[in-house]
């Protein structure tokens, strides 16, 4: 957008050049990504105090904690940061020609708010059991999937023709898959963006933890989206062409960015929590854009551990409650690792380590196939 | 300036006496003069302000309750309505103050208000008279100037913090009541009278009960005179009055008996007289030299505001259990006597021959009902007025006001979020009393969760069962551990861990060895684990040879050595292991354990070994080698916010 601002100028020849560089997608990206961070981190603690004097402090106290010390009076809900700076970073620098990005930015603000509004009921209950309840927090990400899916899988939907909207890419495989019926395809997306969301937000347990990991899987969506939305090089890495995905990489640059700021303040010991409403807006950030380049299956190997996670977390709960004993010494795994004895930022480190040799191999699939 | 005052509130008695007590409060001292009350006629307020003379009018409103979202819409649209009605009454009847205590009537009233603020520039007052305020005055509360509680804790719940404590407002009526005569009413002086009051609806267990008793008053030897305020209820599931006079048909002839009374003489001297409602039951209040009564918010002050000893019966199965909680503080300060309902099967009851002990214990122990009383006055909070008038005025002159701070979590409310911390409370109450047995046992919370876990353990749901069980190993209850360990293979995993763990928390209890026997074979390890733990702390001694004992033993060395154990059960083990085992096999063990990654198992041998050398196990030197081969260097730690500690440091010099 802020090229309409450079136009005013087109008499002149340095506008011209100014302009000219705005068209490449990866100058753009690269802009976004260190206006995001440098904002973050210069006005970052000042945005903290801001939250610690309005009330706005962790209360997980109730539960018998399982790090030795208490977190007790960290701000919460920093996600508001990351969502409000990507917001304003992304308008100014994003084309809005295609509806991706339009979809793609409204979904990511509403999850967000959808968070903010559970982080405010915790916080003034006073217990981790306040705010929105299971039920609640389910139907307000359902009626934006539904609306999302229903717009996807109909003909309004000008991005992809009639034979690609509804079909699979695998990874390894060179084409793409045989249609798949729209009903089937329209429950698909809504079952996408509530794990995908559901199982960011479990994630988000311990310092830095969820920051570094969205990194890397953002990082490689970015990447598939640079591919998929350059013709050049999507005919070349035999990608189907998405026309909307070049602006998604200047979107999941911002996105990084906030993130990279925001793990300035996050990384253990931490002094300010990302909240609800950073991990639903980055869930549903990571869906949208996945859904978009169609690399929904490459979420399996780039998003491993979430899914691990959130796997851990259902057995444990859904299991365990039935038959009435534990399965995991403690659910989600971050939280097992802690009671093993592995201190909680090596912890952290080492899904570092497992999330980025899992990207590496996501990454290598797009020369495997 | 004029100085005229609007009152709201209602849908029941209890929000319109204070409403009405606050306006006598102010209007004594000249700060408000004219009265307006926007209610709604068809309820109770029509009748009662009839009687004061204050002149009433009527606005729409609707309850926002219930899931029907039908309904919803309806009631949001008949409450629009309700706000634009009170809108124009406020316009003109140009208040400076409104008043509101709560209730679905106050709504629009409160919603215009707020709306009108910034033109009329008037104040809102709002009154909450419970512990827990209801929605409609949690939401109130951020539209208004300043919310009077009449508890501490109920600043916790609501949503904006002007809150400031002033207790109950009792009218002025009330408080010179002590000078009623029981001549007056119709009573002998030296009649005892006693007064029984359920709530202007009746209270049917309540009821139910003093049917049964009656009887056995026949040979009771006291001038006594029964009140009984039998209510108002006409349902379907439960006609007060009538229900109560077929009870009472069966076994009395009535003297007298008409639509709305009835009237049995019992024995010479003593008369029952039941109503289905009293109208002056404040006079009534002031003569009676006992009480029963529910325990509301309201009921407790108006009893303590006279200064009358009373037995509460608190409802059962409130949100919270907040009501018999609120009784238990009370009757812990000994302010009042107190007797829990027992639910059987789902029915709710009164056990009615506890109720005849106490009631003629009480009738008879003049001293004890002294000190009830006494302790109950001193208990009511004398400032009301004060704290109302002074704030008031500095409202209406725009001063600011200091306003409570925030009041730390009530007990009920962190019971109901986590179970864990009523055992906990319940756990350190044991510890702190555990030289004062009888003081123990007569404490309240006990007596009321004694009676719970009875109710836990019988459940079919095995989530209450499992609060039973940690309850019995909270309260000590000795009583339940047959049961518990013949039903132990039939609970889920998580129970079995539980009753062991609620046996390590018994105390002089020689049992449950055969628990041991079936834990240490149990498939889920953290049965293992609680079974080997309660093993060394209650039943190990180095005495004792028996081959329970040593198979026992056995079992744990497998246990030890066993490559797939997990490690929780193997730090219990060895901790008993280091207790009976030669000096070499421990030297040998602790070197094999120390070369183990999990860092929670290497400190567990660092605390073996100093124990095996305090039970002479080893010696100095043995330690000192076994210690050498424990590595420890790990990255699990616990870290130390020096800020965090000198906050806590500061806040502890100053807060004492």
């Amino acid at each position: 957008m802020i090229e309409y601002l450079f136009e005013f100028f087109s008499d002149y020849s340095w506008a011209a050049n100014i302009i000219n560089l705005f068209s490449y997608v990866t100058f753009r990206a690269g802009l976004a990504f260190f206006c995001a961070l440098l904002i973050m981190v210069i006005w970052g603690h000042k945005f903290l105090y801001f939250l610690y004097s309005k009330g706005l402090r962790d209360t997980s106290g109730d539960f018998i904690s399982l790090s030795a010390f208490s977190k007790k009076g960290t701000p919460t809900a920093g996600g508001i940061s990351i969502v409000l700076i990507t917001f304003v970073v992304a308008l100014l620098l994003c084309r809005f020609k295609h509806a991706s990005m339009y979809w793609t930015l409204i979904g990511f603000v509403y999850f967000g708010f959808v968070g903010f509004v559970d982080d405010i009921g915790k916080v003034r209950s006073k217990t981790s059991l306040g705010g929105l309840s299971q039920k609640s927090k389910t139907i307000f990400l359902l009626v934006f999937s539904v609306v999302f899916a229903l717009w996807f899988v109909s003909s309004h939907n000008s991005i992809f023709n009639e034979v690609n909207r509804t079909a699979f890419s695998i990874p390894f495989y060179k084409k793409l898959t045989q249609t798949v019926h729209p009903a089937i395809y329209f429950l698909f997306i809504i079952f996408f963006i509530f794990s995908v969301s559901n199982s960011v937000n479990i994630t988000d347990g311990q310092d830095g933890l969820l920051c570094g990991l969205s990194l890397i899987t953002i990082g490689v969506y970015v990447l598939f989206a640079f591919i998929i939305g350059n013709m050049v090089l999507s005919a070349h890495y035999l990608y189907p062409y998405i026309n909307g995905s070049a602006e998604l990489v200047v979107f999941g640059a911002t996105l990084m960015g906030a993130i990279v700021g925001f793990l300035w303040y996050n990384a253990f010991p931490a002094e300010v929590f990302m909240g609800d409403t950073g991990s639903l807006a980055i869930g549903g950030a990571i869906s949208i854009i996945a859904i978009f380049i169609k690399q929904e299956i490459l979420f399996l190997i780039v998003g491993g551990l979430f899914v691990f996670e959130i796997f851990t977390s259902l057995i444990q709960e859904k299991l365990g409650d039935r038959i009435g004993r534990r399965i995991f010494y403690r659910a989600p795994y971050h939280h097992q690792l802690t009671h093993l004895g592995i201190g909680e930022p090596k912890a952290t480190i080492r899904l570092f380590i497992i999330g980025l040799l899992l990207g590496a191999f996501a990454i290598i699939t797009i020369k495997i196939r | 300036m004029n100085k005229n005052v609007i009152l709201t509130g209602g849908g029941t008695g209890g929000h319109v006496y204070p409403s009405l007590a606050i306006y006598e409060i102010l209007k004594n001292k000249d700060i408000v003069d004219k009265c307006l009350y926007i209610g709604s006629k068809s309820h109770i307020e029509g009748k009662i302000l009839a009687s004061y003379g204050i002149p009433i009018e009527m606005v729409k409103s609707a309850p926002f309750a219930g899931k029907n979202p039908l309904n919803l819409l309806k009631n949001s649209i008949i409450l629009l309505w309700g706000v634009f009605q009170s809108i124009i009454k406020i316009i003109s009847f140009k208040p400076i103050l409104i008043v509101a205590s709560g209730g679905y009537v106050s709504a629009p009233v409160v919603i215009a208000a707020y709306i009108l603020k910034p033109f009329l520039k008037h104040k809102i007052i709002i009154n909450e008279q419970n512990v827990v305020p209801g929605l409609m005055n949690k939401v109130a509360s951020v539209m208004s100037d300043v919310v009077f509680t009449s508890f501490r804790e109920s600043n916790y719940f609501l949503w904006s913090k002007k809150c400031k404590y002033a207790g109950y407002p009792v009218r002025k009526k009330n408080q010179n009541q002590k000078s009623t005569n029981k001549s007056e009413l119709g009573f002998n002086t030296n009649d005892f009278i006693l007064l029984i009051v359920g709530g202007s609806l009746g209270a049917k267990t309540i009821n139910e009960a003093i049917v049964k008793i009656l009887k056995s008053f026949v040979d009771f030897n006291k001038n006594l005179s029964i009140i009984h305020a039998i209510g108002l209820n006409t349902s379907n599931d439960y006609n007060a009055f009538d229900a109560t006079v077929d009870g009472l048909k069966k076994q009395w002839d009535f003297e007298k008996s008409d639509k709305n009374s009835v009237e049995i003489t019992i024995n010479s001297q003593i008369k029952y007289y039941g109503y289905r409602y009293i109208n002056n039951l404040t006079d009534y209040m002031a003569v009676a030299d006992l009480v029963i009564s529910r325990a509301g918010a309201g009921t407790i002050s108006e009893i303590q505001s006279m200064g009358k000893a009373a037995l509460l019966i608190p409802k059962k199965n409130l949100p919270g259990n907040h009501q018999e909680l609120n009784a238990i503080e009370l009757a812990d300060k000994n302010c009042c006597e107190l007797i829990f309902e027992s639910e059987i099967n789902k029915i709710v009851s009164i056990n009615s021959e506890k109720l005849e002990a106490v009631l003629k214990n009480m009738i008879n122990n003049k001293t004890l009902l002294e000190e009830l009383s006494q302790n109950a006055l001193d208990n009511f909070y004398k400032h009301t007025d004060e704290v109302i008038i002074n704030n008031t005025e500095r409202l209406l002159a725009n001063k600011p006001i200091v306003f409570d701070p925030q009041s730390s979590i009530p007990l009920f409310v962190s019971f109901q979020n986590q179970f864990d911390n009523l055992v906990g409370y319940l756990f350190k109450l044991r510890n702190s009393l555990q030289n004062d047995i009888q003081k123990y046992n007569k404490n309240f919370y006990v007596v009321f969760y004694k009676e719970k876990t009875n109710e836990f353990l019988k459940a079919s749901d095995f989530l209450k069962v499992n609060k039973g069980i940690k309850l019995t190993g909270a309260l000590n209850l000795h009583e339940h551990a047959p049961t518990l360990i013949k039903e132990f293979s039939n609970y889920k995993g998580f129970l079995r861990r539980n009753i062991l763990i609620a046996f390590k928390r018994f105390n002089g209890y020689n049992g449950g060895l055969e628990l041991v026997q079936k834990g240490i074979y149990d498939k889920y390890f953290e049965v293992r684990r609680e079974a080997v733990s309660y093993y060394r702390l209650n039943h190990f001694s180095k005495q004792n040879n028996t081959s329970e004992h040593l198979h026992i033993q056995k079992r744990t060395k497998e246990m030890l050595f066993s490559y797939s154990e997990f490690f929780e059960v193997k730090m219990e083990a060895l901790l008993v292991y280091v207790l009976y085992a030669d000096s070499d096999e421990i030297i040998k063990t602790v070197k094999k354990i120390g070369k183990t990654r999990n860092p929670k198992l290497r400190r567990t041998a660092i605390n073996a070994v100093v124990m095996a050398y305090k039970n002479d196990m080893i010696n100095k030197d043995e330690a000192i080698i076994c210690l050498n081969q424990i590595p420890y260097v790990s990255s699990e730690f616990e870290p130390n916010f020096n800020i965090k500690n000198s906050y806590n440091e500061a806040i502890n010099i100053i807060k004492n």
